[in-house]
């Protein structure tokens, strides 16, 4: 039986939790069994709430104890804070999970921890809910666990047996900028559970070749997250951090998650009046350019770019650098090269390949599809521009990109951007 | 202009197509019965509703679509959209007008009529979608779970394969206060229902909320506790209602537990 004190220890670890941004309840499909609540449905899962900053509410993302023996600079869990700590008791949590499924307030459990006594204690407990969930409350929903660096093999493989999906967090992409903020971790630890799990995964799908019934390991493959503006680390470098981990087969997501001050006093850290939530936005972009639109990571970062532009989206700002790949032919050019258009989704992408084998697409029926016109026409033609001297044709290559950019940037933007630039100026002079 | 009026059922619809095509005519719109008509109107033809008719269109309609196209007309439907029915009336009417055999006029989203269906039809799925984000359950003393929507289009027939997949364990309600009709779950077999009596509903149409003497004792618990995890889990610092809003309208707050 739950109490009032429950659900203050609820609070407490919700609170420590939030910080992962991790949310998604995708990535494997496994229909109810007889005997079992709960089912997953993949594609790109179920949100149940959105709360007020706007985030997805999906799995109840809780930490099992906020204790931990490290003390990172950027977590607000580390133990030289003063914060109210808890640890909910194992009947406690599966209670709670089971209760808040049965009345769908959410897909399933995302259990993290801080690191109590030993990896290896920390790791058990966490089994130990999803086993108890498992074969005692048989539920079959989705179950995300953090792998803890450092558990042992046998651990971490029951872990796999019942988790749809496991994580780790890189949260540093460079190992120097890690050792300054977080001396007791290095890159090594991270990746080391990483690649066990990615082996057993691998494992497993050859052994589901020769016999169909074995039980699947980490269905939904592992996701990981890096921290965006803790260090001055670029996104180039985040980036490339990122595409390796996609050249990776069992890693599905890499998430970013703007700083939020939390430990202000640490001389060590930037201190941000705001979350840098335009370069966290810049940075998903990136990212979905990598995973949906073909795009390689030197094309959307390089050297001469090293940060993302804040003012305008990555994939228009590739394509204000590559003049001469424009204008694409929206009815004779390849799938690809029509993806590249700013203003054409993957959707309307798909929609106008199918339709212009019947006739040939215009500009209404473009609009009709739902293409962002107001970007995409500089950047395409479709053959009917042409119309004389009457209404001579404005493209990218006739007005050139330094005049074309301040036309399709709003005053809203730059100032958003202007006003996340200053703050990193505070962080330049920040002493270090 | 030539109209047709029609009953606004789906075996109506089919019926009319029918009717084009024995009448040798091919009507310009296609609207409810009783509703204005429009200016310019020179001929209006009552369709009668007639299933064998409809029937038969139906199994011409499974020899030319595929299987997706036909459940896009289908889920367009359930939309219940006025504007719909002369696109939907023109789709099927062309397809008709192809060569027997798979036409594959459904991928041609240049044509303004499939488009529209294909539109309405997404708009449907997503607010499907919705229902299955957004509905909550509250348990009652007998160990029935009681969730209450209002959706804009038809969609809780689309649910229910769902909830019947996810909640086998458990009997459940789902009830749509716009349109009065529930689907209930009793562990073996999901069937439709009505309340022929408003005032004995054990429930509140307005808030979704059960009746005090028939939910169950924990279960205002579990509603507080989903409330304070819903205000921990949001980081002040990035405060954005907006996005809130736009992924989460106002509109479905009313039955929300988090949001009451």
């Amino acid at each position: 039986m739950l109490t009032e004190k429950t659900m203050e220890k609820l609070r407490i670890l919700a609170e420590s939790a939030k910080y992962d941004v991790s949310c998604s309840s995708s990535g494997t499909v496994r229909g109810g069994k007889q005997g079992m609540v709960g089912n997953t449905v993949g594609g790109v899962g179920i949100c149940h709430s959105f709360a007020d900053d706007g985030r997805c509410i999906s799995l109840l993302k809780v930490m099992l104890t906020n204790y931990c023996m490290y003390d990172c600079a950027y977590c607000v869990n580390r133990r030289s804070n003063d914060i109210p700590r808890a640890t909910l008791a194992v009947h406690e949590l599966v209670e709670i999970v089971m209760e808040f499924y049965r009345r769908n307030y959410i897909e399933g459990l995302f259990l993290s921890s801080g690191v109590v006594r030993n990896p290896d204690y920390t790791m058990e407990r966490l089994v130990a809910i999803a086993r108890d969930l498992r074969t005692v409350h048989r539920f079959n929903g989705y179950i995300h666990l953090k792998s803890i660096p450092g558990a042992s093999g046998e651990l971490m493989s029951e872990a796999g047996r019942y988790a749809d999906r496991m994580s780790v967090n890189i949260e540093i992409p460079k190992e120097e900028s890690l050792k300054l903020l977080a001396p007791e971790k290095d890159h090594q630890s991270v990746f080391q559970p990483m690649q066990f799990v990615q082996q057993r995964v691998l494992e497993n799908q050859e052994d589901r070749k020769r016999l169909r019934r074995v039980p699947r390991f980490v269905p939904a493959g592992q996701s990981t997250q890096m921290i965006v503006g803790a260090t001055a680390d670029t996104d180039r470098d985040i980036l490339h951090m990122s595409s390796v981990m996609y050249s990776q087969p069992t890693i599905r997501r890499v998430y970013y998650s703007g700083y939020v001050s939390v430990n202000t006093y640490d001389p060590r850290l930037p201190v941000l009046k705001q979350p840098p939530l335009v370069r966290e936005n810049r940075l998903y972009q990136a990212d979905w350019l990598m995973r949906f639109y073909q795009f390689s990571v030197e094309e959307i970062v390089d050297e001469a770019n090293a940060n993302l532009d804040l003012e305008v989206d990555p994939k228009l700002a590739w394509a204000l650098r590559h003049p001469e790949q424009f204008p694409v032919d929206i009815n004779r050019d390849d799938y690809e090269k029509i993806l590249r258009v700013p203003g054409i989704g993957v959707k309307s992408a798909v929609l106008i390949v199918n339709s212009r084998r019947f006739n040939r697409i215009t500009s209404y029926h473009l609009k009709k599809m739902g293409v962002v016109m107001k970007k995409a026409k500089y950047f395409i033609t479709c053959h009917e521009l042409t119309d004389g001297y009457a209404n001579p044709i404005v493209g990218i290559n006739e007005l050139h990109p330094e005049r074309l950019k301040p036309l399709l940037v709003s005053k809203a933007q730059q100032k958003k951007a202007a006003d996340e630039l200053q703050l990193n100026l505070n962080f330049e002079e920040e002493p270090c | 202009m030539l109209v047709y009026a029609f009953d606004r059922t789906f075996d109506g619809l089919l019926s009319a197509v029918f009717d084009a095509y024995s009448l040798r005519q091919h009507p310009d719109m296609l609207m409810g019965e009783g509703e204005p008509l429009p200016l310019f109107c020179e001929e209006v033809h009552e369709v009668t509703t007639a299933d064998d008719r409809a029937a038969r269109v139906w199994a011409g309609l499974e020899k030319r679509l595929s299987k997706q196209a036909l459940r896009m007309l289908m889920v367009s439907y359930l939309s219940e959209l006025p504007e719909l029915d002369t696109p939907l009336f023109q789709y099927i009417y062309k397809v008709f007008q192809q060569p027997e055999g798979r036409t594959s006029l459904e991928r041609n989203f240049s044509d303004a009529d499939v488009l529209a269906v294909t539109n309405i039809g997404r708009k449907v799925i997503h607010e499907q979608h919705r229902m299955l984000q957004f509905l909550r359950f509250q348990k009652a003393k007998d160990g029935t779970y009681l969730g209450v929507v209002s959706p804009d289009h038809n969609v809780l027939p689309l649910t229910v394969a769902h909830f019947k997949d996810r909640f086998r364990d458990q009997p459940w309600l789902i009830y749509d206060a716009k349109r009065r009709y529930g689907f209930y779950y009793d562990c073996q077999e999901v069937i439709r229902i009505t309340f022929q009596h408003e005032e004995s509903l054990p429930f509140d149409l307005d808030s979704g909320q059960l009746n005090d003497e028939v939910i169950s004792k924990d279960d205002k618990l579990f509603q507080d506790m989903w409330r304070t995890y819903f205000k921990a889990i949001c980081i002040r610092e990035r405060m954005n209602p907006r996005k809130q809003l736009s992924d989460m309208p106002r509109r479905y707050w009313k039955y929300m537990t988090e949001k009451q």
